[in-house]
């Protein structure tokens, strides 16, 4: 009995310290101005609740276009990604291809501060032309995932047994169909749990979104952190906005969280 | 044996005639696993060769990036030595790294096994715990400002609702911890959901055995448990140092390097965009890089003897 | 006695001509701006936050007009000078007209248009009509926007300091009997460091203590500062310039040209001296002075914690005076001189990229948004305050007398009385201004906090701005005297 006690007082005081500055965010967003800045608890707490900042949002500024750009980016952005990594992570868990330095190399890469590479990159992306394009911005974010993304992969891939496949191709598949019918349906959750990261990550980046865009491929982050501004900052326009930003990664991450803890075991140990 | 078997003909046999097209040699069983490798190849030529070697190149100049840059040789790296700021910046990285990194495993292995059994309401608890990690870093430094800020922030209204005393969080003794603290509240699922499942895959049959044998629970986790989930807490060392080295969103919003709180990559990002002095600021990302590729080289090469011998 | 009436006549005269000298008001209006044949796009930058939203109708406006579309982009303030600079260096030629902080226009004056080889190129009335609409901006915020005397932008808003002190509790009869009875002479706006040093004390109460005869219900402190790695040098700025030193002194020759660039020994000291004020200033006020930048400030006396901010942004009052009305009854805003009478000033500007493709329409619209017209629009709906005296005499004259009339009346008067040194000022002189201004803000905040003394941070500080002064600036060298 008392461990069951002590099991729940815990699990609920983690879930209240995790949920609770993401509950402020919903709760802000439906603050009107003078609420805001309110110095007393009950204030906080028990206020008329008001859609003012929700209005505003949509109408003065270009959230829902901002919030495509940001889905476009990210969606097309995993798929690449997981495309290339898929074939890279296999070539290195199956033949450990340039003995695992390259694939140190790979994951080197968010080794650099970010800061300094923009610099060149920037100036790279403008002799192309690809400043403020839907296309450039997905082309930056796979380079940025893809070390993640391959290093992932690679322990799910570890963890299909290479019998299977030797199995199956004395049986007279070719190396393509093992790939297709046999390893890609096994590391399935592996796949799931990656793509949902590279997705989020993609979601919410927002430093060289800031940078490389400017209106047409300008991602939702951007205009969010935009409200932080000179003269005031607007908390109402900002919690509300990042209240409805966070739902769609809210859902994919739902949907994945059963994935998720089956897929995470790495094949480091065995069951 | 060559001459026992009956000579090739058909389609097989045309094809060891002719010469390879350049599908089949991409595909043949010596080149596919380089051919799987192209794409990544390709990005990592543009986008990883490119910077550094910009980098390197202008860390041995002074530019601007109006005019020309003037060549200054050894310089920059010279400045960075005895660069107070930098050298403080390095050690408060590192601090925050070694805090972090202890708190997210000792707690992520707490949680993990707390939460290691069928209990009701399991999903909902598990779902909510990935929170965190969902909203952009950026968006929740800005909102952690405000929320710890000492007189309109949440968390001194309920402090003093409660009858404690208002914290100063930003206090220049406290302000890295409150660094370290944000970070942490927004990766700790991390941790706790790859323990959670490495121990949901645990063998059950070593576990009944050591129970039978009246093996004690302090030593069942000792001996059986943690060797077990040691590839596991590599992999989460090695990917959280790399990020933890690279710490920057939660100064943006709050302290902006201020108050004692400068990391290395707040430092680089500052003299590079900021100043726009691009060759200093090179310098440092140089020296940075050699020096998180140098650490994550040992751990790495300690993760791959763990995890070759599957194939 | 002919000889004195004549003199008599002359004097009454002259006097007459000086008394009916008010600014013309510059009839510039967007009726003035010729038919434009290019109607390419053009790109800007606007800060975000709702004032600078009342700014949008007024670029629609000029759309409607010329038929050129304006692309706005919304950035934060403290982003702006990285993503320009970034566009303007790599010459992508984005920003056809560009959004300058006053201190960065010499180091940006090689990528942006001389004003008056713009106006020679494109205005019909040709450098002539855009000197008669300069005639009524502030002749010390323009020099602010000039480049080695070369007008590159014209403002859009200043950002001069003010102290505000809390005006009822200034006027109130107890505070004003218990300041006299313990400091021996009247509660008045401080004109001196150690006057306000006074009022800091006097005013910094515990709860339960009294103010205006009431007992408080919250701590109260005397002052409020921004001393945060945000605008900790501008506050630096202000006692530095009121003890007649700069960061670092500009030598020029007769004809004007720069020789040198000297960090005298009183600049020095008086370094140290305001630092060490600076730091004891901290004192009277709220621990979360050390992290704040101006919104804290705002909050802070508009809820009534504090009462006096010596170093704080004029166009920021409207939107204390905002808070104030709400949460303390019968509370009001007092705009005065920061004390020594030198606050930092300058002014967000626009200026025309030379890289643009629609030079026209760029120049029209940096008029437009310049102008009288739309100079009283932000004015009052959005208590910005534009580089214009003619738009100060207005409201000064119309009113609403507070706030907007009392921050009218105190910008003509403080460019009246600091226009002079303007043009000698540091900032304004240097190629670095960015770099130099943005590596103050970090090297200054230990000496607030007291991780390290006032003296190893003036060091640091002389040698990390000469360092970036010769690296970045090479019309003349950096030394320190010694």
């Amino acid at each position: 009995m008392l461990k069951k006690l002590f099991f729940w007082v815990i699990t609920v005081l983690v879930l209240v310290i995790i949920v609770a500055p993401l509950a402020w965010i919903y709760l802000t967003a439906f603050k009107g101005q003078a609420d805001l800045f309110a110095a007393d608890l009950r204030r906080f707490v028990f206020f008329k609740p008001t859609l003012e900042n929700f209005v505003v949002l949509f109408r003065d500024y270009d959230f829902w276009p901002n919030l495509l750009n940001t889905l476009i980016v990210s969606v097309v952005g995993t798929l690449v990604t997981m495309a290339c990594s898929l074939m890279a992570a296999y070539s290195f868990a199956r033949w450990n291809t340039g003995g695992g330095d390259i694939l140190f190399m790979t994951v080197s890469t968010r080794m650099f501060p970010m800061a300094v590479a923009a610099v060149p990159h920037f100036v790279f992306f403008k002799m192309l032309g690809l400043l403020d394009t839907h296309f450039g911005l997905i082309l930056l974010y796979v380079f940025f995932n893809i070390s993640f993304a391959t290093f992932l992969l690679y322990g799910f891939f570890n963890e299909v047994p290479k019998e299977v496949e030797q199995a199956a191709m004395i049986d007279g598949y070719g190396r393509m169909e093992v790939f297709r019918k046999i390893v890609f349906p096994l590391i399935g959750p592996g796949l799931a749990v990656t793509s949902v990261f590279c997705l989020i990550w993609m979601w919410n980046e927002f430093f060289f979104a800031f940078l490389f865009t400017r209106d047409d491929a300008r991602t939702v982050n951007v205009l969010l952190s935009s409200f932080w501004g000179g003269l005031q900052v607007q908390y109402g326009l900002m919690t509300a906005g990042a209240a409805i930003t966070i739902l769609p990664t809210l859902v994919a991450a739902w949907f994945m969280q059963r994935y998720i803890i089956r897929g995470l075991t790495f094949g480091a140990v065995k069951g | 044996m060559l001459s026992n078997s009956p000579p090739l003909t058909g389609p097989l046999a045309e094809r060891e005639a002719r010469k390879p097209t350049i599908w089949e040699t991409l595909t043949s069983e010596r080149y596919f696993r380089w051919t799987l490798l192209i794409p990544l190849l390709v990005l990592l030529a543009i986008f990883m060769l490119y910077p550094l070697i910009y980098s390197i190149y202008f860390s041995f100049h002074d530019w601007g990036m109006q005019g020309d840059p003037t060549f200054t040789g050894l310089h920059n790296y010279r400045q960075l030595v005895f660069d107070e700021n930098f050298l403080m910046a390095f050690r408060r990285t590192l601090e925050v790294l070694v805090i972090c990194i202890v708190v997210e495993l000792g707690v992520g292995l707490g949680l993990a096994l707390l939460w290691n059994r069928d209990f009701r309401g399991q999903n909902v608890v598990r779902g909510l715990s990935l929170l965190p990690l969902l909203v952009a870093p950026l968006i929740l430094s800005l909102l952690w400002n405000f929320i710890l800020d000492f007189n309109f922030g949440a968390l001194n209204h309920v402090l003093q609702a409660i009858g404690l005393p208002k914290l100063n969080l930003w206090k220049p003794s406290i302000a890295l911890f409150t660094i370290c603290g944000m970070t942490i509240w927004q990766w700790l699922p991390f941790s706790t959901f790859v323990l959670l499942a490495g121990l949901k895959s645990l063998p059950r049959d070593v576990f009944e055995a050591a129970r039978v044998d009246g093996a004690s629970r302090w030593y069942t986790f000792r001996r059986l448990t943690l060797p077990m989930l040691t590839p596991l807490i590599m992999i989460i060392v090695v990917l959280r140092s790399m990020w933890l080295i690279r710490l920057f969103d939660p100064l943006f919003g709050t302290t902006r390097g201020g108050v004692n709180t400068e990391l290395l990559d707040w430092i680089t990002y500052r003299t590079s965009f900021v100043m726009f002095d691009i060759g200093y600021g090179s310098a440092m990302a140089i020296v940075s890089w050699a020096v998180t590729m140098a650490l994550c080289l040992v751990m790495f090469r300690q993760l791959m003897k763990q995890m070759a011998p599957r194939t | 006695m002919k000889l004195r009436s004549i003199h008599a006549m002359w004097g009454l005269l002259l006097m007459l001509g000086f008394a009916s000298r008010t600014y013309a008001q510059s009839n510039f209006s967007l009726n003035d701006v010729p038919e434009l044949k290019n109607k390419r796009a053009i790109h800007l930058i606007l800060e975000t936050g709702e004032a600078h939203g009342k700014a949008i109708p007024v670029i629609e406006a000029f759309t409607k007009k010329t038929g050129v579309p304006v692309q706005v982009e919304r950035v934060a303030s403290s982003g702006v000078y990285g993503k320009e600079n970034v566009e303007l260096m790599a010459g992508t030629g984005h920003y056809d007209v560009v959004y300058v902080e006053t201190s960065w226009t010499t180091e940006w004056s090689d990528y942006l248009f001389k004003l008056k080889d713009l106006a020679n190129k494109v205005d019909p009335g040709k450098y002539a009509s855009l000197e008669k609409d300069m005639a009524n901006m502030s002749p010390s915020i323009l020099a602010t926007g000039q480049a080695y005397g070369n007008q590159m932008v014209l403002p859009f808003y200043t950002f001069d300091m003010t102290m505000w002190v809390r005006q009822d509790v200034f006027d109130d009869p107890t505070e004003k009997a218990n300041f006299k009875a313990k400091y021996g002479y009247e509660l008045a706006a401080a004109k001196t460091w150690d006057q306000l040093h006074d009022q800091a004390a006097f005013f910094t109460r515990k709860k339960g203590e009294m103010l205006k005869g009431q007992p408080l219900d919250h701590d109260l402190f005397g002052l409020s500062m921004q001393a945060g790695a945000y605008q900790d040098n501008d506050e630096t700025t202000a006692r530095l310039w009121s003890m007649d030193a700069d960061w670092v002194t500009v030598q020029k020759d007769s004809s004007g040209k720069i020789t040198k660039f000297v960090i005298t020994k009183k600049d020095k000291e008086a370094l140290k001296a305001a630092l060490t004020e600076y730091k004891g200033d901290l004192q009277w006020d709220s621990p979360g002075a050390l992290t704040a930048n101006f919104d804290f400030v705002v909050a802070q006396i508009g809820n009534g914690n504090a009462i006096i901010a010596p170093t704080i942004w004029a166009n920021c009052t409207t939107w204390a005076d905002g808070i104030l009305k709400e949460k303390v009854p019968g509370g009001k805003i007092g705009a005065y001189p920061t004390p020594g009478g030198h606050p930092y000033t300058g002014a967000w500007s626009y200026g025309v990229a030379k890289s643009t493709k629609n030079p026209e329409a760029a120049y029209w619209l940096v008029r437009y948004l310049t102008s009288y017209e739309a100079g009283v629009r932000m004015f009052k709906e959005a208590g910005l305050i534009p580089g214009r005296i003619d738009v100060m005499e207005t409201v000064a004259k119309d009113g609403p007398e507070y706030p907007l009339g009392m921050l009218a009346k105190y910008h003509i008067n403080i460019w009246k009385a600091t226009g002079a040194n303007i043009p000698n000022y540091y900032y304004y002189n240097t190629k670095a201004g960015g770099k130099v201004y943005d590596n103050q803000i970090y090297v200054l905040a230990p000496a607030l906090t007291g991780q390290k003394t006032v003296d190893e941070v003036v060091e640091d500080l002389t040698k990390q701005t000469i360092d970036l002064q010769n690296k970045f600036d090479k019309t003349a060298s950096c030394v320190e005297e010694k």
